[in-house]
């Protein structure tokens, strides 16, 4: 048998030569690959320049992070499309067949066929399904296409958060049979409500380290000789205060920073609360390292600036410039869960807050301290000690117990001391998120009693 | 000049081998011409990640596609070359005990670190927060001491009652030793998972499988080291069990005792023809004593099962193939397989390059994939000369990295780490003809730096 077929080469020829010029080329084009989850692809035709309609999009990615990840640095925007399939019920040796036949169409249908400069976007475990191709380039798809005819198309591969060599929280799951102990937005990561299905059954640490030692998966920083980058994040900042950690959702912010704290997301210390960097890490190059603000929600959800990260490196793909993470700026304390800087008596108990004045002078206000994130030089949550809330003396309990994470109540001790409550599953994690208007939360704050004039750690319930 | 060139390559490859084995100072003879029809057939080297069939099963044939799919690819010369199938070795720390329904009412859980991120988890095995709530509520931890670690400490204007119950329990500043999980009836009836998180503890379990792909027939084993502060553990106890490919409890695997605090388990005997094919787990669970502190570590290793149904028989002679100006169009070799039943087959190799950094480095991969009937048949690797030309390396290419895979059951057959020694050697960079299309990728790769036209 001698075999004359050299697919990547008779594809390529479609792949005239483009100039890497400023301006946007209707021949680049990116396509968005989602995580673990059953999501249906766009409901628009597969040459959409700009996709509709499927969860993949309403659910997954959301058309505005779609939307800052392809606006082009230079002005305008690269048209795109996006995967829909079957990501939780199939594992990547099964679902990178559709995954390649959605990404073939995009390329073959999009603007009257002329797109072929690709760039693939893959979050979290979106990346197997396009490793598997990279490494079999002879396998057919549904639609009796090689996966060399559509690895040709491709420019570069993105992976953003990529699990790689699994999740601890896949072991977890998976060996414990509950998720009593893992909050529930971080249950979407596996695709909704049930963990038992075939893609978490792959994300098994030691499955994973099976694939991509016997060669299931492509691995190195050129997987199958498709040049690759892999954007990630390597901590979960939850401080309530601070927008890096509203964004994209506080609650699951929250949730991944104890999945952090417990150790579930990663072996390691590095971790976006879901992959750990060892596994985010592990194919591809490594041009920005990990971005300690950025957790595993966010990072598809372009925020702390990855969007424009991304945008970059697929303008970078066809000759641009990096953009850099915007500035954080302060959550407002009203629309914190605990409003902590009302001032003033409520009947017999009188709130310390913090007026304009007591955030501006030298004193250390705890409540200020607490609201902003800092007072009078010192930064929460690393001059707990230097506060009010660290003096035993006001509490019953011999001072602020961790016991109170995620008891259901926004402890803002628990604030001062880590930036966060929140603990295991349920509604730990929602202790200090604001719901919105017409929501209630239970906070306890540190007051004077006039009733036996005593300074007490007190509960108050805030409205809004 | 297609003869020519190839005979040129070769006899530089086996001149080369006949230095490297003489130990007298005379010119060696010269070796006899290879006949290609035939070749003999070359023993293979062994590597750690090497795989080999012993033998070749019969098996249902798969509905495959049968197309014929030949291709080359470059490859930047930016990692170094690896034998790729060397197993993890994994450490383990934590406990897991699962209690399950119905059982004792009292659980004991021996804990040997107590450090600053030390948890134990309760995880009832029931869904829905409100029926885990329920079944929490209704379990009691005590320390060593006897202490009730898992209520929350009070507060002001809130009764115990009202308060959610606790499913992570900190074990920061608390003893270590002994401590105890009272189930009430109801969560003795439903069953409970008890974690604990102890990162920091000195005793640790290492597992490794001695082989990621398990092929029946073969010889695979999975190894559990035993250490306390880096001195072997002797005298534990060690038990293992599969989980199949589909997350289903699978037959036990038994360790033994071999020395310097390993543990050994056979697993070949344990799966067989009926079993699926897939990637198995192993749960293992080492209990046992180091100096007055006793343990439990429980952790998870794999392997990929798969049933054989094709392999290399040989591997041919490297063979270049002369464009008409005398060129090199592209370097091939042929590869005999046999095959026992109906499979998509993917053949591929890496060559790869001596970088000036003194490292081997990949310079093009080829892929050929088919599907295989039963019977002999010869696949060809072909490396497009111009992929190869891209990576800027030149010199001796020597095949690595030569594979066997299943498309039909996503199983690697076989793999040849040095591919029994192929080479092509003294390939002159500037005889190589430039490849004519250009993908997207290559280009991208030119435009880093990463390759050279």
């Amino acid at each position: 048998m001698r075999a004359t077929t050299a697919i990547l080469a008779a594809v390529a020829t479609l792949a005239v030569s483009t100039a890497a010029s400023a301006a946007v080329s209707e021949a680049n084009g990116v396509f968005f690959i989602h995580g673990t989850g059953d999501y249906t692809a766009p409901t628009s035709s597969s040459g959409a320049r700009t996709p509709s309609g499927g969860t993949a999009i309403s659910s997954y990615w959301t058309s505005s992070s779609l939307a800052t990840m392809t606006s082009a640095p230079q002005g305008g925007s690269w048209s795109y499309g996006v995967a829909g399939y079957q990501g939780a019920s199939q594992n990547a040796q099964t679902s990178w067949g559709t995954v390649a036949d959605q990404l073939y169409d995009y390329y073959w249908s999009g603007n009257s066929g002329q797109i072929y400069n690709i760039v693939a976007v893959t979050h979290s475990n979106g990346s197997n399904p396009i490793r598997y191709m990279l490494a079999h380039p002879t396998a057919t798809t549904p639609k009796g296409r090689s996966a060399a005819t559509v690895i040709a198309v491709i420019k570069k591969v993105i992976f953003l958060a990529g699990d790689n060599a699994g999740t601890p929280l896949a072991d977890k799951v998976t060996s414990s049979g509950s998720i009593a102990n893992i909050g529930n937005s971080i249950l979407t990561f596996f695709g909704g409500s049930s963990w038992n299905n075939a893609a978490v059954q792959q994300q098994i640490q030691a499955n994973m380290a099976t694939y991509n030692t016997n060669g299931t998966f492509a691995t190195g920083t050129s997987p199958g000789g498709v040049p690759a980058v892999a954007l990630y994040g390597s901590n979960v900042y939850a401080a309530v205060w601070s927008s890096d950690a509203w964004c994209g959702d506080y609650a699951t912010t929250a949730a991944l920073k104890v999945a952090q704290v417990y150790g579930w997301g990663s072996s390691s210390a590095a971790t976006d609360g879901f992959i750990g960097t060892n596994s985010s890490t592990y194919v591809g190059s490594l041009p920005y390292g990990g971005d300690d603000r950025l957790n595993h929600n966010q990072s598809r959800r372009s925020c702390h600036g990855v969007g424009s990260r991304i945008a970059s490196e697929i303008h970078g793909a066809m000759g641009g410039a990096f953009a850099s993470a915007p500035a954080d700026y302060a959550i407002a304390p009203a629309a914190q869960a605990c409003n902590a800087t009302t001032n003033g008596w409520s009947g017999s108990t009188y709130w310390y807050g913090c007026t304009s004045t007591m955030a501006t002078d030298t004193n250390t206000d705890h409540d200020c301290y607490v609201a902003y994130g800092a007072d009078n030089g010192n930064v929460a949550p690393d001059n707990f000690a230097n506060t009010a809330f660290s003096n035993s003396a006001y509490y019953t309990s011999g001072g602020c117990s961790d016991s109170w994470l995620g008891d259901g109540e926004c402890d803002l001790c628990l604030v001062a001391k880590y930036g966060y409550d929140a603990a295991n599953g349920g509604t730990g994690p929602d202790d200090c998120v604001n719901k919105g208007a017409g929501t209630t939360n239970t906070c306890y704050d540190i007051a004077y009693d006039g009733t036996n004039s005593q300074i007490k750690y007190m509960g108050y319930t805030a409205t809004h | 000049m297609k003869s020519a060139l190839v005979s040129q390559l070769f006899l530089g490859f086996a001149a080369s081998l006949l230095v490297a084995c003489s130990n007298s100072p005379q010119e060696p003879a010269p070796s006899p011409a290879p006949a290609p029809a035939s070749p003999a057939p070359k023993p293979a080297r062994i590597s750690v990640g090497d795989v080999a069939p012993a033998k070749l099963y019969t098996r249902p044939a798969l509905v495959v596609s049968r197309e014929l799919i030949q291709v080359s690819n470059v490859m930047p010369p930016v990692d170094k070359i690896t034998d790729e199938g060397t197993p993890e070795e994994t450490k383990h720390l934590d406990i897991l005990h699962i209690v399950k329904a119905p059982n004792a009412a009292v659980q004991k859980v021996q804990i040997d670190s107590a450090a600053e991120d030390a948890y134990l988890f309760l995880g009832p095995q029931v869904e829905g927060q409100e029926a885990i709530d329920a079944v929490l509520r209704g379990i009691v931890v005590l320390d060593p001491n006897g202490a009730v670690i898992n209520q929350r400490a009070g507060k002001p204007g809130r009764a115990v009652d009202k308060t959610p119950p606790m499913g992570s329990i900190s074990l920061a500043g608390l003893p270590t030793g002994t401590y105890t999980v009272k189930l009430s009836p109801e969560a003795a009836k439903v069953g409970v998972a008890i974690e604990v998180r102890q990162a920091q503890s000195p005793i640790v379990m290492k597992l490794k499988p001695s082989a990621a792909q398990h092929l029946l027939g073969g010889e695979t084993s999975v190894d559990v080291t035993l250490e306390d502060g880096g001195a072997p553990v002797l005298g534990a106890t060690v038990k293992g069990a599969l989980i199949t490919p589909e997350g289903k409890p699978g037959r036990g695997v038994t360790f033994s005792e071999v020395g310097g605090g390993v543990y050994r388990a056979k697993v070949q005997g344990v799966l067989g023809e009926d079993d699926g094919v897939g990637a198995y787990l192993v749960d293992v669970v080492a209990t046992g004593t180091s100096g007055q502190k006793t343990f439990t570590r429980n952790g998870r290793t794999g392997f990929h099962y798969g049933i054989p149904t094709a392999r290399l028989a040989n591997v041919g002679e490297p063979r270049i193939i002369p464009s008409e100006d005398g060129r090199i169009e592209a370097f091939e070799v042929d590869l005999d397989l046999e095959s026992t039943s109906l499979d998509r087959i993917e053949v591929s190799g890496t060559l790869a390059a001596m970088a000036p950094d003194g490292q081997e480095h990949p310079v093009a991969i080829a892929h050929t994939g088919v599907a295989l009937d039963p019977g002999k048949h010869v696949m060809t690797l072909r490396f497009e000369a111009g992929h190869v030309r891209l990576s800027r390396l030149a010199g001796t290419l020597s095949l690595r990295n030569l594979r066997v895979y299943s498309l039909g059951t996503h199983t690697l057959f076989q793999r040849e780490h040095t591919a029994r020694g192929l080479k092509f050697a003294d390939v002159s960079r500037d005889k190589l003809v430039p490849t004519k299309n250009l993908t997207p990728a290559m280009k991208q790769l030119i435009e880093e730096g990463l390759l050279g036209e």
